[in-house]
């Protein structure tokens, strides 16, 4: 899908640091340094790393929802602090209010735009139907599953139309079965509309799956290794994993990650395999 | 009962399974026999009420037996009196409680969201919220004179200080990925404050709130026992004063009812307020 389209800069990351100072020890911890990153219109970019390498810190800088010690990020050429209209944060926890309603959840991002309530209502509706939600819209969202709830955090985020969707783990926590088919919803999504994804994730296997390039993040300090292009055809089926191309990819995705971890200082090589491997 | 009514009042809700199942094995018949094992302590206390000084073992001048109570209740209400003692009484309080509220929710806003101010301020409220309601009444006394306004004033320093404390431990426990979430939909600090920080911290403003109506009673009858010509708590002590004993408990005892009323209205608003947490505990 990627090559089909004209690969217009859609967010640029440059030399993007940040470095945390704890005042009281006197220390620093540098998260970023020197990242530098694209992201091309349309596109879906996975960022894959172990834990701690920083991808879900640069996901919050790519938000605005926090400050990097140095460096620019750019969204459509814009500060990244002038363009929050453009985009959608997926939580992996979630972050429904678990005050409003699943209806209401999918409105806010209405509201806070100012859309009238009769307008708000359908627009929520339509997107609670797209994930198959629309009879659960009066429930409050502890009474819904993880998968459930997840789903609903799309459908939020969807519902008022940025064309950039940053998605943390999204669904880091939920169940194999449950994970897999809310891959193939996204995919579905993500497909028939003509959105930015960068999606977050520590599963080489969803972020071959989904994406169209993968970004591979080291550690200590994080920054971009190596961008593998996923050149899988579109639309993929569930059988594509088991496809030659795509154990290839696997194992390609893996030993640049092997590399890393040979490199990384401390953590020991089982346990940071085990972050990788999961799901 | 009033328990027992909530619980089967509940949606079939995932949570709320398990409470609907055990408000249908009460139903059977066993309500009854739960309505019962409810009043036994307050039957006891009535009858032991009512011997003690009709028995002469207890002197009916100091203690009079309820059913005198009950009378002199009656006759409060049949000469319409009681709306002067009562109403009076119900305006102190709540006006003192609302205005409390206001007062409380506002500044524990402030201090729990700039968590800068909070740490400067913290030792002088620290220090304010000791200082007894009672103690200060002198002090009210002197700047707003004898009149409504140093009663109101008592019952508002009585309940702020439950109210500010339960809000600003509110605001600051309120989830970090809420406000982010709102703050990546691009919401403005207004949107923040009013429907994300707010609603998530009114599980313990309330609980502040409720606090502070029982608060509010306490401080209303101090209040109403110094230079005041109305009210439950004037009442009270004027019949004592006159020697109408069964005046003084007819007071007494609709003190505790105007202060179980305001306390029943504001578990009520809790309730209704906080609709969305039912099967909550029971899901996390």
């Amino acid at each position: 899908m990627s090559g089909t389209r004209a690969a217009r800069d859609k967010i640029v990351v440059r030399d993007l640091s940040l470095t945390y100072v704890n005042e009281a020890t006197a220390s620093s911890h540098t998260v970023l340094d020197a990242f530098d990153l694209r992201v091309r219109e349309g596109e879906f970019l996975a960022v894959l790393g172990p834990s701690g390498c920083g991808k879900s810190t640069l996901l919050n800088l790519l938000a605005g929802l926090s400050a990097p010690t140095s460096g620019r990020i750019t969204v459509d050429g814009e500060p990244v602090g002038g363009a929050r209209n453009k985009l959608g944060f997926v939580f992996q926890g979630y972050a429904l209010f678990p005050w409003r309603t699943v209806r209401k959840n999918v409105e806010t991002g209405l509201e806070i735009r100012g859309v009238k309530r009769a307008q708000r209502r359908s627009e929520a509706e339509r997107f609670l139907r797209l994930v198959g939600l629309l009879d659960f819209a009066d429930h409050y969202p502890h009474q819904l599953s993880g998968g459930m709830r997840q789903r609903v955090a799309i459908a939020r985020v969807l519902a008022y139309g940025p064309e950039i969707l940053l998605m943390d783990e999204p669904f880091g926590a939920l169940d194999a079965q449950t994970r897999e088919s809310l891959q193939h919803e996204l995919l579905g999504i993500w497909e028939q509309s003509a959105k930015t994804v960068v999606f977050v994730t520590h599963s080489i296997d969803e972020a071959i799956f989904l994406a169209d390039r993968v970004a591979i993040v080291g550690r200590g300090p994080g920054r971009v290794k190596e961008i593998i292009d996923i050149d899988l055809p579109r639309p993929r089926p569930a059988s594509v994993r088991h496809s030659a191309a795509f154990v290839a990819l696997r194992q390609r995705a893996w030993a640049s990650l092997s590399h890393e971890l040979d490199d990384a200082r401390g953590a020991p090589r089982e346990l940071v395999a085990e972050t990788l491997t999961g799901a | 009962m009033a328990e027992q009514e909530t619980l089967n009042e509940l949606p079939v809700l995932l949570g709320a399974k398990r409470s609907v199942a055990r408000g249908a094995r009460r139903g059977r018949g066993v309500n009854l026999s739960f309505a019962f094992e409810r009043s036994i302590a307050l039957i006891v206390f009535a009858v032991l009420w009512e011997v003690l000084p009709r028995s002469g073992i207890v002197s009916t001048a100091y203690l009079s037996p309820p059913s005198q109570v009950a009378l002199a209740i009656a006759r409060l209400f049949d000469s319409g009196d009681v709306w002067t003692h009562l109403g009076a009484s119900a305006l102190r309080s709540i006006s003192g409680l609302l205005l409390a509220i206001a007062g409380s929710v506002v500044s524990g806003f402030a201090l729990g969201w700039f968590r800068r101010a909070e740490r400067i301020i913290d030792p002088l409220y620290q220090l304010l919220r000791q200082v007894s309601a009672f103690a200060l009444f002198p002090v009210f006394m002197l700047f707003l004179g004898i009149g409504e306004s140093s009663k109101i004033a008592i019952i508002v320093w009585a309940a702020f200080w439950p109210v500010l404390l339960n809000t600003i431990s509110g605001v600051k426990q309120v989830e970090r990925v809420f406000i982010d979430c709102a703050r990546s939909m691009g919401a403005s600090q207004g949107f923040i404050f009013a429907k994300v920080v707010l609603p998530a911290a009114l599980p313990e403003i309330l609980t502040g709130i409720r606090l502070a109506g029982a608060y509010s009673i306490t401080a209303l009858v101090a209040a109403e026992m110094i230079g005041a010509r109305s009210g439950l708590g004037f009442y009270t002590l004027n019949s004592q004063e006159t020697f109408q004993i069964p005046d003084m408990y007819a007071g007494i005892v609709l003190l505790a009812l105007l202060g179980l009323l305001i306390n029943k209205s504001l578990s009520l608003l809790e309730r209704r307020l906080l609709r969305w947490r039912v099967g909550l505990a029971q899901n996390g």
